[in-house]
């Protein structure tokens, strides 16, 4: 019996109003943040399993509604994926679209990296507190 | 429950809303690149987005 997947069917939004996420990344001053806002296609990973059969998700990035998601993965990861939850507030007009995917609270989104961090407008602690530009 | 696969980048691979289907597809993931072992993981979410159980690539015993 086939596996059913939860990406069936993918409704992309071309942002026409501001938009909150959150991204586990590393701190501003890091090279690595940049790269954190790459999709696997763009990391040029091959696509793994599932992503052979959805394109479009083998070229997204993952954001979360809220910040909780993000320290529970950097945290199972042992913060391989990053060390900072960026709240990110994406814009109309530089080109980003997004999609509500997989499970809940989860966004597949597309953008240039450096559009996607310079989208970067804070960051939050695990108590979803702002975090001061002195501990960045 | 939402079970999600992710890898170390920290973006979604899949999802499914079976257990035994995300395992069997990370499986599958780990039956082909066996080197991502480390890299791939399931992720269990309520219906309100908060995390349990993680299940990495390298916990499975997968046979060629």
């Amino acid at each position: 019996m086939p596996r059913l997947s939860l990406i069936q069917e993918v409704l992309v939004r071309v942002l026409e109003d501001e938009m909150l996420l959150y991204r586990a990344t590393w701190a501003g001053s890091d090279p690595a943040q940049l790269e954190s806002f790459r999709s696997h296609y763009e990391l040029q990973r091959p696509p793994r399993g599932p992503e052979v059969r959805a394109a479009v998700i083998h070229m997204a990035v993952s954001m979360f509604e809220t910040a909780e998601p993000c320290w529970a993965l950097i945290d199972r990861t042992k913060g391989r994926i990053g060390d900072h939850v960026a709240e990110l507030r994406l814009v109309p007009g530089r080109g980003v679209c997004a999609a509500k995917t997989g499970g809940p609270l989860h966004w597949s989104v597309w953008g240039n990296p450096a559009v996607l961090q310079a989208a970067v407008s804070g960051y939050v602690d695990r108590w979803n507190l702002p975090i001061s530009s002195s501990r960045r | 429950m939402t079970y999600s696969i992710f890898t170390s980048t920290g973006n979604l691979v899949d999802a499914f809303d079976d257990r035994d289907a995300a395992v069997a597809a990370l499986t599958d993931i780990v039956r082909a690149e066996p080197e991502s072992a480390d890299e791939v993981f399931v992720v269990a979410q309520d219906d309100e987005g908060n995390v349990g159980e993680t299940i990495y690539g390298s916990s499975l015993h997968v046979t060629a």
